[in-house]
């Protein structure tokens, strides 16, 4: 469990993007199995000097080849992360890398993911379609997202206590174990003010009308 | 301050309900959504779950019409659960780790807050059932799990219990202010051998002014107290036979048609 995966994520970079411009297509990418590489929606400058920000056009598992594509376009950022659920939790530190160019270089960037829900990733690329020197900086990698059916028992476990607990707090409170009433010939009640002579009388106009039945 | 089982039971249903919608989140996981849409549809199952199994089971625990509540439930939570945590996803992620976790935690209080002001909205504004009050205890524990979210380990786990968490927190801000309000609470017994249990829960809240009709009796609620209505031949209250109509002051307990049900007035008007 101590184990740390090399996760990496890659983001390509549609072939119609271009440097001070928006990119077309953005593809979030993860190394699962020293094969393939899991691709997602994030969101990028068109300056990769900056910080990310801006949204993009939706991508499909359709865009699976788009994304082979892409990844032979000039940019390719990747994200480097202990887990995929790391990935969920807080923005995450990447880099951008220039796939042309002779020097692999890479600048820093982040990727921030959904508010509420899970990131999401939407297809597989062969990892012979990354970079080389790429793949070995985001290394071999392990899938890190099969918490789910662990966590849905630990949660259905917390919820069968709370059905079976609460309950026992309420108790069936036995007839004689209430306190018995000042007059000792008055079951919990009260002559007190004088009670109206019928319900209609006084809730005719504003009464809200339910009923108990088996 | 009337002892009613429903904020307990409207607890543990909230807290399912938010578990059954978290399992849902990952029918919205793998089909291409931006941040935005899937922020979007998973505040919609969330919300819709939890509305819809509120307001199911107050009908419920009221015998009244528990599909029609539901449906209401499921469109106003979700809508309402949609439309609060489309006011801030729409800004898009802050890149900070201090301004992602602020940003979080407001998307999740205005999603419990906004399916909280809608099943509100629905169960009746008036005032003095202190509607925003129990909004903000929604807001409160949506800020909860905003940040329940953003703690280290494993954000799978985290994304649960906070889905659950909210359950709790919308389904007992949707109750509160009819407990707020109430002057009594009767609640049928279970019968001998039967254990009480959060399904076959049954009790009405009254407040001023309400009327309810409990087999052969009628109770009724006037300034702040609750009187009883004996049918002709009389009724057993706490053990003993009553034939006219009074005050119920106390904790009492009428056997009425075979059923035996739990009269908590309350405390007494001063």
């Amino acid at each position: 469990m101590k184990q740390i995966f090399a996760l990496g994520c890659l983001l390509a970079i549609g072939p119609s993007s271009a440097v001070g411009q928006e990119p077309a297509r953005i593809q979030l990418l993860r190394c699962v199995t020293p094969g393939e590489a899991i691709c997602t929606e994030l969101r990028i400058p068109a300056d990769p000097g900056r910080t990310i920000s801006g949204r993009f056009a939706r991508t499909t598992l359709q865009d699976v080849s788009t994304t082979t594509e892409a990844l032979r376009s000039p940019r390719v950022f990747a994200i480097a992360v202990a887990s995929l659920s790391q990935l969920g939790r807080l923005p995450s530190s990447g880099w951008v890398a220039w796939r042309g160019r002779a020097d692999s270089s890479y600048q820093r960037m982040v990727w921030s993911p959904p508010l509420i829900a899970m990131p999401n990733f939407q297809g597989t690329v062969g990892r012979q379609e990354i970079r080389a020197d790429i793949g070995e900086a985001l290394g071999s990698g392990t899938v890190g997202g099969g918490n789910r059916p662990a966590v849905a028992v630990i949660a259905a476990l917390v919820l069968l206590a709370m059905w079976v607990v609460v309950p026992r707090g309420w108790g069936g409170e036995p007839l004689n174990a209430l306190p018995p009433d000042d007059s000792s010939t008055r079951g919990g009640t009260s002559a007190g003010p004088a009670a109206p002579r019928g319900p209609e009388d006084i809730t005719r106009q504003t009464a809200r009308r339910t009923a108990l039945r088996r | 301050m009337i002892r009613s089982h429903v904020p307990a039971a409207a607890a543990v249903v909230g807290g399912t309900a938010g578990a059954i919608a978290w399992g849902c989140f990952a029918l919205v996981g793998q089909d291409g959504r931006t941040a935005l849409r899937l922020d979007q549809l998973t505040a919609l199952i969330l919300g819709a779950a939890v509305g819809a199994a509120t307001l199911g089971a107050r009908a419920r625990w009221r015998r009244s019409a528990i599909p029609a509540e539901a449906a209401v439930g499921l469109v106003l939570g979700g809508a309402g659960a949609l439309a609060g945590a489309s006011v801030l996803a729409i800004w898009g992620s802050a890149v900070s780790s201090g301004g992602f976790v602020v940003q979080r935690a407001l998307c999740w209080a205005l999603t419990a807050g906004g399916a909280s002001l809608a099943l509100n909205w629905h169960a009746g504004w008036r005032p003095s059932r202190a509607p925003m009050s129990a909004v903000g205890l929604a807001l409160l524990g949506g800020v909860a799990a905003g940040a329940i979210l953003s703690f280290p380990g494993v954000a799978d786990l985290w994304q649960a219990f906070a889905a659950i968490w909210v359950g709790i927190c919308v389904a007992v801000s949707c109750v509160l202010p009819d407990v707020a309000i109430a002057r009594a609470a009767v609640r049928q017994l279970p019968h001998r051998g039967e254990r009480a249990g959060v399904a076959t829960l049954h009790e009405v809240l009254l407040a001023d002014g309400d009327l309810l009709v409990v087999g052969p009796v009628t109770m009724v609620v006037i300034s702040g107290r609750l009187a009883i209505y004996p049918p002709a031949g009389g009724v057993t209250i706490s053990g003993h036979l009553r034939n006219h109509p009074e005050w119920i002051t106390r904790r009492s307990i009428i056997a009425a048609g075979g059923t035996r049900y739990e009269v908590d007035p309350g405390m007494p008007p001063r």
